[in-house]
């Protein structure tokens, strides 16, 4: 447990070494930028504008971040080969992996907590607009969301390139918002008598992690509708997803010739 | 030197670039009118799945696109190519987040006020009453409901929608009244002219000047076709005493005979509910006087009587219109003067008909001047003016 802490510890340091929190400057400039220019023409829709376009860079920088930094976890240590040097201190693979996971999630979780404050001092100065509690919730559930797409990087990291790895990353966060499309084509498709090709679009929908569930960013405007998706459910479903992605990885990992 | 070269290479690269990228915008102007506002798919569901869980980023962008659009075309929409481009773009927007009541609320209104197409206003107004989440908002419901009732003249289709925006939570009581004020022409007439009153004042109090505008042709409207009523029926009694005779354009005669007040009292006898409509008529003064002047007692109205084939039509406008109609008539034809002096160089404008014998103008007749003068070309100061008004 001790090595997976300083390994993470070291993995949050490494990060802000690699200048990672500039992305909070590009942030802030994005946000205050289009604020200032989108809220003079909302037309009195200003604290849904602010908001959605808050929650929406928040999601953006988070998720480059995730995907950008994930996949090159692993390969770095391989290709400076430092990974010798941890191996050679009795830490297993499945610490390595578990360590440079939690650095990462907690780099993001830092990140995302700027960017939030960054998000309530603008809401603080855009006239009509204030901060609610879905908000705050909806901030929350997305830190469930990029924990996913970090295990994703990583356990694609594990085995591939950066290139590769990065690709197949954003390649499963787009499909992972689309998940619900697929359950629907699959029940088309079972209507139309194509049952072999439902089934299996049906076993992929499982499969796939349906990140839509961790989105509730569409509902921030709608104060009173918040309430049906407060529920343990969509974060605990998000741990045993992680989980089982970071157990793929460990095995993959744990066969992988690392000389 | 070779730095220098290096420079100014580059700065006739960036000169092209611009050059090129204006040009090509230039050439694809005429096409552009939907994609430029749209910039989404013609299917709704697809342009959701693409927004990719930003749904409700896309839609503020799309409504910023739209009521900024809107500001510059309003008084074009009616165009094929914009409104279908507009309606895709709204019917995007709500599919995007069907509970953003202000673009129910906007896309509404600009159906009914810009595309001029108020059965889509109410098709568009009632499904966003009708989205899941929406159930407590009346607003969108009454809004159709009074589009059914003003400008489609749905009588029941309007009293069934009061109604059940009148169930909803928050909805004041003036709501259920005006459902039953659509059974009685007096009480319709009354229900218009409150809620464009309102719609004024709220105008004014948020310096919102476009639906100012419009509430207060709205109610120009309503005030006339209301005092038209008793100016024909007025008319009517004044030909059948003088000879199938026309009282003269500011109607005094329809007064001095007393065929108005004839008119006025057999109308209210038959009708005794339309006295609370006389007293808007007549600003609370009850005096006939009053019926001769425009809503706002201030400019007089005019008779005017044109012959359409075989048929005498009989309308009725006040001074200050016709005086916009003359202002509006004269720019026109002032614009006219100049483009035929532009394309006849040499030749001075001489009359204002010349203009009328060119190629370009044969199929333009020669407008009339609303204040009973006429139009003409003034060679010395080159301008287009009046002459012998008599009103």
């Amino acid at each position: 447990m001790r090595e997976i802490a300083a390994l993470a510890l070291n993995t949050f340091r490494e990060a802000i070494r690699n200048k990672v929190f500039y992305i909070i400057f590009i942030f802030a400039l994005v946000l205050m930028a289009s604020s200032l220019v989108f809220t003079q023409l909302a037309l009195g829709e200003q604290d849904r504008v602010v908001k959605h376009l808050g929650l929406s860079a928040i999601n953006i920088f988070g998720l480059l971040l995730a995907m950008f930094v994930g996949v090159n976890l692993v390969h770095e240590e391989l290709d400076k080969r430092t990974i010798y040097l941890l191996l050679a201190t009795g830490m297993s693979r499945t610490q390595f992996i578990l360590g440079k996971f939690f650095g990462l999630f907690i780099t993001v979780i830092v990140n995302v907590l700027l960017m939030t404050l960054l998000l309530f001092i603008t809401i603080g100065f855009t006239q009509g607009a204030t901060i609610t509690p879905s908000l705050v919730y909806a901030i929350f559930l997305y830190l469930f969301e990029v924990m996913v797409i970090i295990a994703i990087a990583v356990l694609f990291s594990s085995f591939s390139t950066p290139v590769l790895s990065a690709v197949l990353t954003f390649m499963c966060w787009i499909i992972g918002h689309l998940a619900e499309d697929l359950l629907t084509f699959s029940e088309r498709l079972e209507k139309e008598g194509s049952l072999a090709l439902a089934k299996l679009l049906h076993w992929i929908y499982y499969f796939l992690p349906n990140l839509e569930l961790f989105n509730i960013k569409n509902q921030v405007a709608y104060q009173e509708s918040i309430m049906v998706f407060v529920t343990w459910k969509a974060p605990a479903m998000a741990i045993l997803y992680t989980v089982i992605l970071l157990t793929i990885t460990s095995l993959t990992f744990a066969k992988r010739d690392v000389r | 030197m070779l730095r220098l070269i290096a420079t100014v290479l580059l700065g006739l690269l960036i000169v092209c670039y611009v050059f090129l990228q204006d040009s090509i915008i230039e050439r694809r102007q005429n096409y552009r009118t939907s994609d430029k506002i749209l910039l989404v798919a013609d299917r709704p569901a697809v342009t959701k799945a693409l927004a990719l869980g930003f749904d409700n980023m896309v839609a503020d962008m799309m409504w910023i696109r739209g009521i900024q659009y809107f500001g510059g075309n309003f008084s074009s929409l009616q165009d094929n190519d914009k409104k279908r481009g507009f309606i895709n773009l709204f019917e995007n927007l709500t599919t995007l987040d069907p509970n953003f009541i202000a673009a129910w609320e906007f896309g509404g209104f600009v159906y009914n006020e810009a595309c001029k197409d108020p059965q889509l206003a109410v098709d568009f107004l009632s499904r966003g009453g009708h989205q899941k989440g929406n159930e407590g908002n009346w607003k969108l419901l009454f809004d159709a409901g009074f589009i059914s009732f003003f400008s489609l003249e749905q009588y029941d289709k309007a009293k069934e929608l009061f109604l059940e925006a009148a169930k909803r939570p928050g909805c004041p009581p003036y709501v259920e009244r005006m459902a039953f004020e659509m059974d009685y022409a007096s009480g319709r007439f009354i229900a218009a002219w409150r809620q464009y009153v309102q719609y004024a004042a709220d105008a004014e109090k948020n310096g919102d000047t476009v639906s100012l505008d419009i509430a207060n042709d709205k109610l120009d409207t309503i005030y006339i076709n209301e005092v038209t009523i008793h100016l024909d029926n007025a008319t009517t009694l004044y030909r059948v005493k003088n000879d199938n005779k026309y009282p003269s354009p500011d109607m005094h005669e329809l007064l001095e005979s007393g065929a108005l007040m004839e008119a006025v009292s057999d109308f209210l006898e038959k009708s005794p509910d339309q006295k609370s409509v006389f007293e808007i008529l007549t600003g609370g003064t009850m005096d006939l006087r009053r019926l001769l002047f425009d809503r706002k007692g201030q400019s007089p109205l005019r008779m005017l009587v044109s012959q359409d084939g075989t048929e005498t039509v009989v309308s009725f406008k006040s001074r200050a219109v016709l005086a916009e109609e003359q202002q509006d008539a004269i720019r026109n034809l002032q614009q006219m003067a100049e483009h035929y002096e532009g394309t006849e160089p040499g030749r001075p404008l001489e009359k204002l008909e010349d203009i009328f014998e060119q190629e370009w103008a044969t199929n333009i007749p020669m407008p009339k001047e609303p204040l009973g003068g006429e139009f003409y070309w003034d060679t010395q100061d080159r301008q287009v003016k009046v002459r012998n008004m008599q009103w």
